[in-house]
């Protein structure tokens, strides 16, 4: 008997975690206070806010680069993960009493598909786990009222010590392995992609004092901001095949954080759509350049 | 006064399989020597304990734990099954206003961590639970993902001298692996060993110079040692040591053991 589909994927998002965004928003659960700052890239996830509000996804799958994992892909499956998530490297930004509801029968479908595909998967299931901030920044930029549920994926760093290609491959199995999972499990899905764009940026704080001084930011160079744009480009033409074809390129020379495999997992995961991304925003934050771009698949089909 | 007169320098790996010796005869082995190595601390009447762990990542300048006292439960993202991990530091106040007042005298920009709930990093608390079980003071200096080796020489002197400047011995730890290459699947743990027979080779020639004392010879490997063996954060740990005084003529970096954790290189050592 055929097995029976009624999961979908509904959008995903390209959606950055630098922490100033969390901090320059001034939510309750974060202690730090701001003036406020980043204007640009906070008004661009209103629209990703307001379309989660109309489209009502049973979950978020959001897989996070500063959730480096050295053996395989992880998944967190733990149904209430609660805490303070202090950044380790802006822990002036970003000190965030977290709370956030695991959808723990998607998570062991993901776990379950990723081993079907060969891939090494490990579930963590440990209720005193910190959960990233990069996690934890882009849902609370996507959806600050946290009443949809989550799964968090690691980034296995393979990249990092071996070859681009070697990883990217993985992050498209990843993906298909995660459309199957949401198929299976008959979730409507909302899927985030956490990644910078390009990732060089200053190796000192410009004003230690006002983190905020929005005098004192901007892209880490001109080269990288053309890379940016270039790719930009592409993802809003649908031209996936020029975006992954420059994509080593692009990594190489603007130390692109796409390189975690969180795009690519999620352009594979959404059967690398032939229509353009929505763009909403574009931002420099300490250097490394952001952009807020949706997927709307529900209103391509 | 010779540095050595006041200063101990030890170089420990920080992977929480340590805290696991019977998983792995290689585990108790490392363990073991880092836990002599605390007795030996505690023998020689050491005030405080300088942690430099190459797991305590920066990217906007230098940063130094400046809170009085640090605990709590940490959850390794990587390696959560073998071990969670309780700590509890006493912060040296002294010693940490020293290490500030010198890295901007150096015109490093230098940011003091005072936060509850800040994630003291895995390395740093394994090697505390292995080398401190007295309770010794102790401080942290981060490890600046830009700093290169040349600077990272600079803050090793840096840190030398706020230890100079107080009474007492400081033992100076450098918290970091050898040869940097992981399995990346799921291993059997009573089969570790060192993932690239190349890369025990490296780290067997690295240590052999270190204890015999030939810096210059060290120097002369350094760069091709970190490229072929992807080392941990691309030899920090001996860049600090290295300006903190432990590789001048005359010294040595003595391996008390060595062995393999999850495929890279491992290594305690202490000065002589």
């Amino acid at each position: 008997m055929q097995e029976v589909i009624t999961g979908k994927i509904l959008s995903g998002w390209l959606a950055p975690h630098p922490p100033h965004l969390v901090y320059a928003e001034n939510p309750k659960q974060n202690a730090p206070k701001s003036r406020g700052g980043w204007e640009t890239l906070r008004h661009a996830y209103q629209a990703c806010r307001t379309s989660l509000k109309q489209k009502k996804p049973d979950v978020i799958i959001v897989h996070s680069p500063h959730w480096q994992t050295v053996v395989g892909h992880h998944v967190l499956c733990v149904p209430r993960l609660k805490g303070l998530s202090v950044d380790p490297i802006f822990p002036h930004l970003f000190r965030y009493e977290f709370d956030l509801s695991v959808d723990c029968e998607l998570s062991q479908a993901i776990y379950d598909e990723g081993r079907a595909s060969g891939l090494t998967m490990l579930k963590m299931e440990k209720p005193d786990f910190r959960v990233d901030y990069g996690t934890i920044v882009t849902l609370h930029m996507m959806n600050p009222d946290w009443d949809i549920p989550v799964v968090g994926i690691s980034a296995n760093n393979s990249p990092y010590f071996y070859d681009d290609d070697i990883a990217q491959d993985q992050m498209l199995r990843l993906g298909e392995a995660t459309r199957r999972a949401i198929e299976k499990t008959g979730r409507r899905a909302v899927l985030a992609a956490s990644n910078t764009l390009s990732h060089l940026h200053f190796s000192k704080e410009p004003n230690p004092d006002l983190p905020e001084d929005m005098s004192r930011e901007h892209i880490f160079s001109q080269g990288q901001y053309e890379w940016d744009m270039k790719v930009i480009d592409m993802l809003r033409e649908g031209d996936l095949k020029s975006y992954f074809d420059c994509l080593p390129r692009y990594m190489k020379e603007t130390f692109a954080e796409v390189k975690a495999g969180s795009l690519t997992w999620m352009l594979s995961a959404m059967g690398m759509p032939k229509t353009g991304a929505q763009f909403h925003g574009y931002g420099s934050v300490i250097g490394t350049g952001n952009a807020v771009m949706e997927w709307d698949l529900e209103a391509t089909s | 006064m010779m540095p050595n007169d006041k200063i101990i320098y030890a170089w420990v790996p920080g992977l929480p399989h340590l805290l696991r010796p019977d998983l792995n005869d290689g585990y108790r082995k490392l363990a073991q020597a880092c836990r002599d190595l605390g007795s030996e601390f505690k023998r020689q009447g050491v005030s405080r304990i300088l942690f430099y762990s190459t797991q305590w990542l920066s990217v906007l300048g230098q940063s130094v734990q400046a809170r009085s006292r640090v605990s709590g439960l940490h959850v390794d993202e990587n390696w959560y099954d073998i071990a969670s991990l309780n700590f509890d530091f006493e912060i040296d106040s002294a010693l940490v206003e020293n290490l500030i007042v010198n890295s901007r005298q150096a015109g490093f920009q230098v940011r003091t961590v005072d936060y509850e709930g800040f994630p003291i990093d895995t390395g740093t608390i394994v090697a505390n639970a292995l080398l401190n079980s007295s309770g010794i003071k102790t401080a942290m200096y981060s490890c600046c993902v830009y700093s290169d080796y040349a600077e990272t020489v600079k803050i090793g002197e840096l840190a030398a001298n706020a230890a100079m400047k107080l009474d007492g011995k400081t033992a100076i730890v450098a918290v970091s692996g050898l040869s940097g290459r992981y399995f990346t699947e799921v291993i059997d743990y009573k089969s570790d060993g060192i993932r690239d027979q190349k890369d025990d080779q490296w780290n067997q020639k690295l240590l052999a110079s270190m204890n015999e004392g030939l810096w210059q010879n060290v120097a002369s490997m350094r760069d091709d040692y970190i490229r072929s063996t992807k080392a941990d954060m691309g030899l920090k740990a001996l860049a600090f040591l290295e300006g903190a005084g432990a590789c001048r003529p005359g010294r040595r970096l003595i391996t008390k053991a060595y062995g393999a954790i999850y495929g890279t290189g491992a290594a305690v050592m202490v000065g002589a």
